[in-house]
């Protein structure tokens, strides 16, 4: 590899973070209102005063897609957190514990698991019928068993280890042995999932949302603005194609942070 | 004309904590007929000499930086692709230390023999198949039709190790080089293909580099036997010589460290210390932190590999 | 190999009635009366009585799963909820092109993805790696139904090499239609089935058996094409079997793009005319792919590596 690792972490890492900020300051920092129309000034390509043009109903595409990233980042960031939170837990008592809580968790997480992510996210969107909540949730449960069967293997080779064997004979009770040494010890291989995983939830949301069944308009996600822009494309492909690039490049920067984390761990298996 | 002479062959070890010299100026040669063994402690450079005889040495990171390996007065260091496959498997073929992994898991064992006599013979697929097991046959195989049609994931160590040895000898070639063949099988089959290679020796004039760290295998089967010590050859002698009377200090550290009784248990406990890490070499002798008859100069120059005596040659400012 | 094929067949049926079942309990939670969202909010209650009756929906829950079930093993999935079209026809047309799509981007990325692989891995550090590295980043990181609306805007729109809308009639015409999706899908499948190729490559060039090949005179390019990719092939085709899913879950919003007939147009407008029945029937369709995939994938995989089959 050529460009130190480091360097490429700090890029993504920065792109990464200026994104979340941008989409978490949108109010103070959109020139406009997202939502407000203007007939008069429908389809415009970039200008001085829209930089990104406007869509079919005169918004300002620009302030469109830094409100739309609150919707695509937050969805984005919480689902594979919440995610993370409940999968961890049950692949590490999975993982430590053996036995049928084991059997139950890897069982039902390999049959999940054997439905891409998308699919499932559509399934169970579909299910819940389009909103905001449905899509976090449909998201979640997609990255589930990914988290399951991480940590549940992490914390196989971690149970082996003669200090969990010692603090089990000190009398630490179970909760606490997960909790302060294997945890630790697996946050590593997690860290790198988590990264990875968010840009892959960045892109089920903006699929979901393209498929109508994440957040709804009129508010703007990076997904519905493409949709939106598709009955139009000839006319005014602005919004679409800005929409598509903020998606991509937020992509592009949780995977770089993703990949970087992973070489620096393990630097034999990177790309 | 010898069969194989090397001379100062030097590979280097070319990693991001910089170069090892994994083989440090070696020279020996090999005549027709007869057998060379090559000893020493694992990390000493052994492998990587006898890999280097027929250019397998994983490149990068390993290069032979300088050198000769003149195979019937060829130098293989700068032969050309195509004549080096030529040579390989057909006049020089290995025996390889690790017969869990020397193997490919996807075709049988039949298969992966009939390839090399195909490709050095203008067999016909059926002949190739049959030289296969033939050669299964002859490495002790009871039933040859069998094994070679399994995987080698079907097969015990010992006859992969064994379906090793016949796929090496597949073509009969000129030179022998063995790494290890005999460490995966136990004492009866091992004395058998002991016996094997010595026909092979004086049926076919098939000359042997044996790469061990067995001294009781060396005193078996090789003429003469060179020493390595932290890539440098530190003794050459014939092989009664060098176990009546060493004079390298560290050859003499090994014999004593040969229990009598144990065959496949040999540890060198009785030298003290280890081989020190690749990138802190000491200067002078490398055996110097080892040795106990070590003086200033053994601190301050790297001795030359000089003739002492009785056909016998070793690197040391004090020899035995 | 006919005990593990046997035994894997064996292992499907569970899988498939667990799958049913998820599927009908899930829809079970879906919000509102679907008798209501079909009818709509002022409809007649007596006609409402009579929807609820006709679908089933007024039995107990253990009935209408065991109903359920009957409909989706012997795919008979009754008629559509909004316009009473035999679900089974809309599924047999629809079924053709999702098909044609998944396949054709899956040619595209195998054809694609392993070559380059093979070269990025042999080649390591050079030229044709860092190309490789870059395709992989923007492969990774480009949603494929953003990539099929670029695709859709340079060579539809503006160069009107393709058509836009539809999916074709007759075979050339159908063909012609299918390029622009089959090629979405197909490079972004490509840059995975690379990355694989290539990590999987390395992988194996470093292992024994290679050097022994090289050591009987094998020459180079059988050494990596014989020796080598027939092994280092193993997980690929586990992870092209893993991924071909991703790819016909992909075509739900490639379709959308393209305003392509099939499994997914089928199965998001029956979200959005909350058509219940069809919804049903679409999610089992794709869950039956996965079921079939999946057990397509560990065959495959027994036939290129000789100690699956025995374990």
């Amino acid at each position: 590899m050529n460009v130190p690792i480091g360097k490429l972490t700090a890029i993504g890492g920065g792109l990464s973070l200026l994104l979340i900020l941008l989409a978490a300051f949108s109010p103070w920092i959109a020139p406009l209102d997202p939502l407000d129309q203007s007939f008069l000034t429908a389809n415009q390509g970039p200008t001085a005063e829209h930089w990104f043009g406007t869509d079919a109903f005169g918004r300002d595409v620009l302030s469109r897609v830094l409100f739309g990233g609150r919707v695509s980042l937050a969805i984005g960031i919480l689902a594979p957190l919440l995610s993370a939170l409940a999968g961890i837990w049950a692949g590490m008592l999975a993982g430590y514990l053996g036995g049928w809580t084991d059997r139950l968790l890897s069982r039902s997480s390999d049959l999940l698991m054997s439905f891409p992510t998308l699919l499932l996210g559509v399934m169970i969107a579909a299910a819940l019928g389009p909103s905001f909540q449905s899509a976090v949730i449909a998201i979640a449960v997609a990255l589930f068993p990914r988290f399951v069967r991480l940590s549940r293997s992490a914390t196989q080779v971690v149970r082996r280890e003669p200090f969990i064997d010692a603090s089990i004979a000190a009398g630490r009770g179970t909760a606490s042995i997960v909790l302060r040494h294997v945890l630790p010890n697996i946050a590593g291989p997690l860290v790198v999932a988590l990264s990875l995983w968010i840009a892959t939830a960045i892109r089920l949301e903006a699929a979901l949302s393209f498929l109508g069944l994440g957040a709804q308009p009129p508010a703007p996600s990076w997904g519905n603005m493409i949709r939106d822009g598709m009955s139009d494309l000839v006319g005014d492909p602005w919004p679409a194609a800005f929409a598509g690039a903020a998606i991509t490049i937020s992509v592009l920067a949780f995977n770089m942070v993703g990949d970087a984390l992973r070489d620096l761990l393990d630097p034999e298996t990177g790309l | 004309m010898s069969l194989l002479e090397v001379d100062d062959l030097r590979v280097h070890l070319f990693t991001d904590r910089g170069v090892v010299k994994a083989v440090d100026g070696v020279q020996f040669s090999v005549e027709a007929g007869r057998s060379l063994g090559i000893v020493g402690e694992s990390g000493c450079g052994k492998t990587m000499t006898a890999l280097s005889l027929m250019r397998l040495i994983p490149e990068p990171p390993a290069r032979i930086v300088s050198g000769s390996i003149r195979f019937d007065g060829e130098d293989v260091v700068t032969m050309s692709p195509d004549r080096l496959r030529a040579l390989r498997g057909n006049q020089i073929a290995m025996i390889y230390q690790d017969p869990m992994t020397s193997l490919n898991p996807v075709f049988t064992v039949g298969e992966q023999i009939a390839e090399a006599v195909r490709l050095h013979r203008r067999d016909t697929r059926s002949a190739a198949w049959t030289r296969a097991v033939e050669v299964l046959h002859l490495v002790g195989i009871p039933d040859p039709d069998r094994v070679a049609r399994a995987y080698p994931h079907q097969l015990s160590g010992g006859m992969r190790q064994r379906a090793v040895i016949g796929m090496a000898l597949a073509c009969e070639p000129k030179l022998l080089i063995a790494d290890e063949p005999t460490t995966a099988l136990d004492v009866t089959i091992q004395a058998q293909i002991l016996e094997l290679l010595r026909r092979l020796q004086g049926e076919l004039g098939t000359g042997i580099v044996l790469i061990t760290h067995d001294l009781g295998v060396i005193a078996d089967l090789v003429d003469d036997v060179i020493v390595m010590y932290a890539g440098k050859l530190v003794e050459r002698a014939p092989v009664r010589q060098l176990f009546a009377a060493p004079r390298h200090p560290y050859t003499s550290g090994l014999l004593r460290s040969v229990p009598s009784l144990d065959i496949r248990e040999r540890r060198l406990a009785t030298i003290d210390g280890t081989v020190p890490p690749a990138h802190a070499m000491p200067n002078g002798c490398r055996f110097n932190p080892r040795c106990t008859l070590a003086r200033d100069i053994c601190h301050e120059q790297e001795p030359p590999l000089v003739d002492v005596g009785n056909g016998t040659m070793a690197a040391c400012w004090a020899p035995l | 190999m006919t005990g593990y094929i046997l035994r894997r067949l064996l292992e499907v049926v569970p899988t498939i009635l667990l799958v049913l079942t998820l599927v009908f309990f899930a829809l079970r939670i879906m919000p509102g009366d679907p008798a209501v969202a079909a009818l709509g909010e002022f409809a007649a209650p007596d006609a409402i009585d009579r929807f609820r009756e006709k679908l089933g929906l007024n039995q107990p829950l253990y009935a209408q799963y065991f109903a359920f079930l009957a409909q989706a093993l012997t795919g008979n999935f009754g008629n559509s909820m909004n316009n009473g079209a035999p679900i089974g026809d809309l599924l047999a047309q629809a079924l053709p092109y999702t098909i044609a799509l998944a396949l054709a981007a899956t040619a595209i990325g195998i054809a694609i993805g392993l070559p380059l692989g093979a070269m990025t891995a042999v080649h390591r550090g050079g030229k044709i790696d860092a190309f490789g590295r870059f395709f992989a980043l923007i492969g990774f990181s480009l949603p494929d139904f953003y990539f099929g609306v670029l695709l859709l805007l340079a060579f539809s729109l503006h160069l009107d090499w393709f058509p836009m809308l539809g999916g074709g009639k007759g075979f050339l015409d159908q063909l012609h239609h299918l390029v622009l999706p089959a090629i979405t899908l197909g490079l972004v499948m490509a840059a995975f089935v690379m990355r694989l190729t290539r990590s999987s490559l390395l992988e194996v060039l470093k292992r024994d058996y290679v050097r022994t090949a090289r050591g009987k005179g094998v020459a180079e390019h059988l050494v990596i094409f014989k020796h080598a990719l027939r092994n280092a092939l193993i997980p690929v085709t586990t992870g092209m079997g893993i991924y071909l899913l991703t790819t016909l879950s992909g075509t739900i919003t490639v379709e959308l793009v393209f305003s392509r007939p099939g499994l997914g147009t089928l199965l998001i407008g029956g979200v959005s005319a909350r058509d219940y029945t069809l919804v049903q029937a679409g999610l089992v369709v794709f869950a039956f792919f996965v079921v079939v995939v999946n057990l397509a994938t560990d065959l495959l995989c027994a036939a290129i590596d000789p100690r699956i089959a025995l374990r």
